[in-house]
């Protein structure tokens, strides 16, 4: 296998261990559920960073 | 099952409730004191009273019964309603507060009166819907209430419904959204701590987060995955749907979006979002997690729910029974549900006697009617409206839980388009409007009944009566006469959110 293709292999099988191990999920729960999370956390906090009240 | 130290706990909560009314009711001067607060609210006054408002009794019972019932895929949620807190403070909130610093709005129908320049037609309209909607919505509230007081305390389901009724109705009669919005602040607290302990416990009675996953997985591989692979609901294409109709369903609520004319500051804005989305977020996960813990407590055999058709929503209270085996404990979590039930149901009765009182009395019937005998008839409907839906959740009618089922999806279908499309579209017309919610409320009732009845549709039914209002919205508006730009202009209508209050 090329060196360039088993490093996402590597990460993929590595994120999915740790959250089989760590919660039990699969990791397609953990990513799409922990990443609304995340992208609705960064578009809140980028709200409250340039929401200046009225012009 | 009650003891002493149940009803001491439960009767302390009901009497700090009161005694918080008693205190806000020296504060109200007016009708502006008594619906808006004499626009006074800072900033976790107001957060609370968003989460307070957003979080009802059912979806706290319902939350951890949703999650029992489906498992993961019912996740989404906790994600979308606390979304819905952000989006009515950002979509709504910001322009609305703007707008009304100058017209001095006490309703979201002020608004609509003004803008779609219908200070008849519409407002009566919306009105008449917001108040249905939210007797419905309330009824659904008086049957979560009596739900947990009879399960504390044993007793008949006449006597939970009135004592509930009571305690809300005095505080909210004599208070208004003073007293609204400060028992908010305590019930949401009670209501976050509650969880924060409460929920854990059950999870780690049940072997822990990861036993508990991987008990669901050995159950059914579906209900660790974050959609259904099968069946109709929570597939992929429902839970767009059912996003859509949480977070926006819920923000444009008359119950909820209403309080966001109360608050002192529009630079509150800045961060409420985050923070409601933040606090609301992490107590809506560990109750769906609690909701999964209970099936492995069932399936191990901790305890047996009770057969009855909504059992998934005793889930919760089993769980604790068993995880904490102290009748006194249980109490405490009895206070949570109550303050969880009680800060939606004060704020929709609220909205309910706001709504007549201001929108129907004051502008339509009476006109020339005094500000006193307005804040009078205010207290009376809020009254009225206490005592027709604890008669109806005493008797109710076959038809209720398929009402209550509508409730969010009603609102969605009613008051989103209308709403966003004066808010961002200089083209919606009065014209669009009128028909925009009218084919919205009842093409929901005709979408429901055929989901409900018929056949079960691919999305949730509350989209395609979305749908419908949005192209009669757009068809009619682009067809009749523009609403005057000395109008569009004072209501900051136009694809932005930031404006200035001048």
């Amino acid at each position: 296998m090329k060196k360039r293709a088993v490093i996402p292999c590597l990460l993929n099988v590595s994120v999915a261990q740790v959250s089989m191990d760590m919660f039990g999920l699969p990791d397609v729960t953990i990513l799409t559920v922990g990443g609304a999370v995340v992208i609705s956390l960064v578009l809140l906090i980028f709200w409250g960073f340039f929401f200046r009240g009225e012009d | 099952m009650a003891d002493i130290i149940t009803v001491l706990v439960v009767g302390a909560y009901c009497l700090a409730m009161i005694g918080i009314g008693a205190w806000a009711s020296k504060k109200i001067k007016n009708t502006e004191d008594y619906l808006v607060a004499g626009r006074s609210l800072g900033f976790w006054v107001f957060v609370l009273l968003m989460i307070g408002t957003v979080c009802s009794g059912m979806s706290l019972l319902g939350v951890s019964g949703l999650g029992y019932k489906f498992g993961w895929p019912t996740i989404w949620e906790q994600i979308f309603v606390p979304l819905s807190i952000a989006f009515c403070i950002i979509f709504f909130g910001v322009k609305l507060h703007t707008i009304t610093r100058k017209s001095g709005y006490i309703t979201v129908q002020d608004y609509l009166a003004h803008r779609y320049e219908s200070p008849v037609a519409l407002r009566t309209l919306s009105a008449v819907a917001g108040i249905l909607v939210s007797l419905i919505y309330l009824v659904g509230q008086y049957t979560a209430i009596s739900i947990v007081l009879m399960w504390l305390f044993g007793i008949p389901l006449w006597l939970s419904l009135v004592i509930a009724t009571l305690v809300v109705t005095i505080y909210t009669t004599i208070g208004g959204l003073y007293a609204v919005a400060w028992a908010a602040l305590v019930q949401s607290i009670i209501l976050i701590l509650g969880v924060l302990i409460m929920a854990p416990i059950i999870i780690f009675y049940a072997g822990g987060f990861t036993h508990v996953n991987e008990f669901m997985a050995s159950v059914n591989p579906d209900l660790v995955m974050p959609y259904m692979s099968t069946g109709v609901m929570f597939t992929p294409d429902y839970l767009v749907s059912f996003g859509i109709m949480l977070m926006i369903g819920l923000a444009c609520a008359p119950h909820v979006i209403n309080n966001v004319l109360a608050v002192k500051d529009v630079r509150l804005f800045k961060w409420a979002p985050l923070m409601g989305f933040l606090i609301y977020g992490i107590v809506m996960f560990l109750l769906k997690f609690a909701g999964f813990a209970g099936i492995a407590l069932v399936k191990e055999g901790a305890f047996v729910l009770p057969n009855v058709p909504n059992a998934q929503d005793f889930v919760i209270l089993y769980g604790i029974q068993n995880a904490l085996p102290y009748v006194a404990l249980w109490s405490v979590f009895a206070v949570i549900v109550l303050a969880a039930v009680m800060s939606t149901t004060d704020r929709l009765m609220l909205t309910v006697g706001g709504m007549f009182s201001w929108d129907i009395y004051k502008k339509i019937l009476k006109p020339d009617a005094p500000d006193r005998q307005v804040l009078f008839v205010s207290k009376i409907v809020v009254v009225l409206s206490a005592v027709l839906t604890m008669l109806v959740a005493l008797n109710p009618p076959d038809m209720l839980a398929f009402l209550i089922w509508m409730g969010i999806g009603l609102m969605l279908a009613t008051f989103a388009v209308p709403l966003l499309a004066g808010l961002y579209w200089r083209r919606a017309t009065r014209m669009g409007a009128i028909v925009s919610m009218a084919a919205g409320v009842l093409s929901s009732g005709i979408f429901g009944a055929y989901y409900q009845y018929v056949a079960k549709l691919p999305l949730h039914y509350s989209f395609y009566a979305v749908l419908v209002s949005l192209i009669a919205m757009v068809a009619v508006s682009l067809c009749t006469e523009k609403t005057s730009e000395k109008v569009l202009d004072e209501t900051k209508t136009g694809w932005f959110i930031r404006c200035s209050s001048e």
